[in-house]
């Protein structure tokens, strides 16, 4: 679509140049040198005349529309006629929260599910990633965001975290495990915490997902059980994926966990599937991502290219006209 | 009250005294072909006089030559026929309003007749007919004919002076001495047989005042427009469209040829009839050029005779 933002200039300039036309015209013609003669049309009634005369008009015609035209064109020119193009760039509307388990029964783990995590982060491209973790009580380590270097830093710092056991990096026991709150791994509230934390419920068509790390050994009184957790999450819409240590002696907790999942038509992977992340990353974004349009970027493009190609074409005919007619 | 005529009279007294002179002392009194001519007095001959008029035996005498001078007892008529209509409202080839020219020819020459004691009559328009005046004598009768045709400033007449001939040719039965003064009129064989009765009629002189050449003024970066075409109840000046002569036109080399050579044809043809006539001419086109050439045209109408 051609704009243009110079329409004031170009219109007050042609209702300037209308204006001095008209005082031109209105205004009386110069005194000087009108001199009456008589039996003019001796001359020009001659035949040689009246060609001459019938030339002279066509050719003032000619200069006039040429000029007019010329005047049109630089004017357009004035105007600056400018073609507006907006870009939506595209983007993959899907957020995913990490949400670890950090009880003691998971501490053997955590520095693996971290590893997983950030090799995970590599594969991620537009969607939105946030990480809250969870014990006694619930923690947001990073919100939803799609700054992959700064999550990546947090996870690392985390992992060092977590393999140092909190000399070095961040500690993430001790503060999801308050003294005022009794019991820990208190799994169903970490995950409606995870859930809790997913932004534009109501804006925005996105797809949401969890990837719980957890072995869903509880050790208290949770306020949402398991289940409770993940009727919740199915009410929010969001898919939990579920990513749990391979356990043989007590399969029950697991096989609540793998219902849960599945009730949010999610999935359950075991960690001693090695391919296990990947399988994850490829179901999220299996999932089909509401695409929807980024920020707008308006660019605008000059073209000035016919406005001076007539007004340089214009002024040229005008200069020849000029010399054909010797003005 | 006497403003043209003074400066008329001015104009005459500032010019070489000779030529008035001779042209008094001689001039009109050849109407009348010798009678009635009583010798006045003797005179120093100057350059200009008829070499007829000296009186050898009394030069014999004298260490100059000298010529006689004769008075004319009857009285000598003269007829001023002037074009008054809205053509000489423009331009004359030197510029000035041919009006103005034609009151200078006029005045030129009555006062001649005037100070000769002849009467002074003006033949013209009044603006629908032609008309002739009482016969003036007197230099405020003069002065009051040049009024007359001062007064058709502006006129919308489109008569010429054949119309004034034509009057003139079934009403003026004694013989004038008739100064028609007019512009460049087309004079066409087919007022031939008019112009040829008035010439044997009476003695006809014609001064003819040149019109402006359009072209050569446009050209001068002046615009010429018709005078025919001044628009009715507007400003002055304001004219028809193609009225006037656009300055780009008067550099087409075409047009200039064409339109000399038309006018010329047009003068030669005019000058063919009217000499055809036997009819005297002389042409004027600016004021300058007004006492040589009636100066002319009264020697050249003496040699005629």
């Amino acid at each position: 679509m051609v704009t243009t933002p110079m329409l004031w200039l170009a219109i007050a300039l042609a209702v300037l140049a209308l204006a001095a036309v008209l005082v031109a015209f209105l205004l009386p013609a110069r005194s000087r040198g009108r001199t009456p003669v008589a039996y003019l049309s001796r001359l020009t009634a001659l035949p040689a005349y009246v060609r001459a005369r019938r030339r002279l008009l066509l050719g003032s015609l000619a200069g006039l529309a040429v000029l007019a035209l010329t005047a049109v064109f630089a004017l357009a020119g004035v105007a600056r006629p400018t073609v507006q193009e907006t870009i939506s760039p595209k983007r993959h509307l899907r957020d995913v929260m990490l949400c670890l388990d950090v009880s003691g029964s998971m501490i053997t783990y955590d520095a693996e599910i971290l590893e997983s995590y950030i090799e995970m982060i590599d594969s991620f491209d537009g969607e939105r990633i946030g990480m809250s973790i969870f014990n006694a009580t619930g923690v947001t380590v990073f919100p939803l965001t799609d700054d992959y270097d700064m999550a990546k830093e947090f996870l690392e710092d985390a992992h060092a975290g977590f393999t140092s056991y909190g000399t070095e990096g961040l500690d993430f026991i001790a503060p999801t495990q308050p003294p005022v709150v009794t019991g820990s791994s208190l799994i169903g509230d970490g995950l409606v915490n995870c859930v809790e934390s997913f932004d534009r419920l109501d804006e925005e068509e996105r797809s949401r997902s969890i990837i719980l790390a957890t072995d869903n050994e509880l050790a208290g009184e949770p306020l949402f059980t398991m289940p409770e957790a993940a009727d919740h999450a199915v009410e929010r819409g969001v898919r939990v994926y579920a990513l749990a240590p391979s356990r043989y002696y007590f399969p029950a907790p697991l096989e609540e966990l793998e219902a849960a999942a599945e009730t949010t038509e999610g999935e359950f992977h075991s960690m001693s599937d090695a391919r296990a992340v990947d399988r994850i990353v490829t179901s999220v974004q299996a999932t089909e991502a509401a695409l929807t349009d980024g920020r707008l970027v308006t660019l605008f493009h000059d073209r000035p290219v016919l406005p001076l190609a007539g007004t340089g074409i214009g002024v040229l005919a005008l200069l020849v006209l000029v010399w054909r007619l010797r003005l | 009250m006497a403003a043209l005529l003074t400066r008329i009279r001015t104009r005459l007294t500032l010019h070489t005294h000779r030529r008035v002179a001779s042209l008094l002392d001689g001039g009109w009194a050849s109407v009348f072909h010798g009678q009635s001519l009583d010798f006045d007095d003797l005179r120093e001959y100057v350059d200009g006089d008829e070499i007829r008029d000296i009186d050898w035996k009394a030069s014999a005498r004298h260490s100059v030559p000298l010529v006689k001078r004769y008075t004319d007892h009857r009285r000598l008529r003269l007829a001023l026929v002037v074009a008054t209509g809205r053509s000489m409202d423009a331009a004359a080839t030197g510029g000035e309003s041919k009006r103005d020219l034609a009151i200078l020819l006029a005045g030129m020459a009555g006062w001649f007749a005037v100070r000769g004691g002849d009467e002074v009559c003006l033949i013209a328009s009044d603006g629908h007919r032609t008309r002739m005046t009482r016969p003036e004598s007197s230099e405020a009768g003069l002065e009051h004919l040049l009024r007359r045709i001062l007064a058709h400033r502006g006129t919308q007449d489109s008569s010429t002076v054949i119309d004034h001939l034509d009057w003139m040719s079934s009403r003026l039965r004694r013989r004038h001495l008739v100064i028609v003064i007019s512009d460049e009129i087309d004079v066409t064989d087919a007022h031939l047989r008019l112009l040829r009765k008035a010439s044997s009629h009476h003695e006809l002189l014609w001064l003819t005042i040149t019109e402006a050449d359009p072209l050569a003024l446009a050209a001068d970066g002046d615009v010429p427009f018709d005078v025919a075409a001044t628009l009715a109840g507007t400003a002055a000046g304001t004219v028809r469209a193609g009225a006037s002569v656009p300055r780009l036109l008067a550099k087409d080399a075409a047009v200039a040829r064409d339109y000399a050579a038309a006018e010329t044809a047009r003068r030669e043809n005019t000058a063919r009839v009217l000499r055809a006539a036997g009819i005297v001419t002389e042409r004027v086109g600016a004021s300058a050029q007004a006492l040589p050439a009636i100066h002319r045209a009264a020697e050249r109408h003496r040699r005629a005779r």
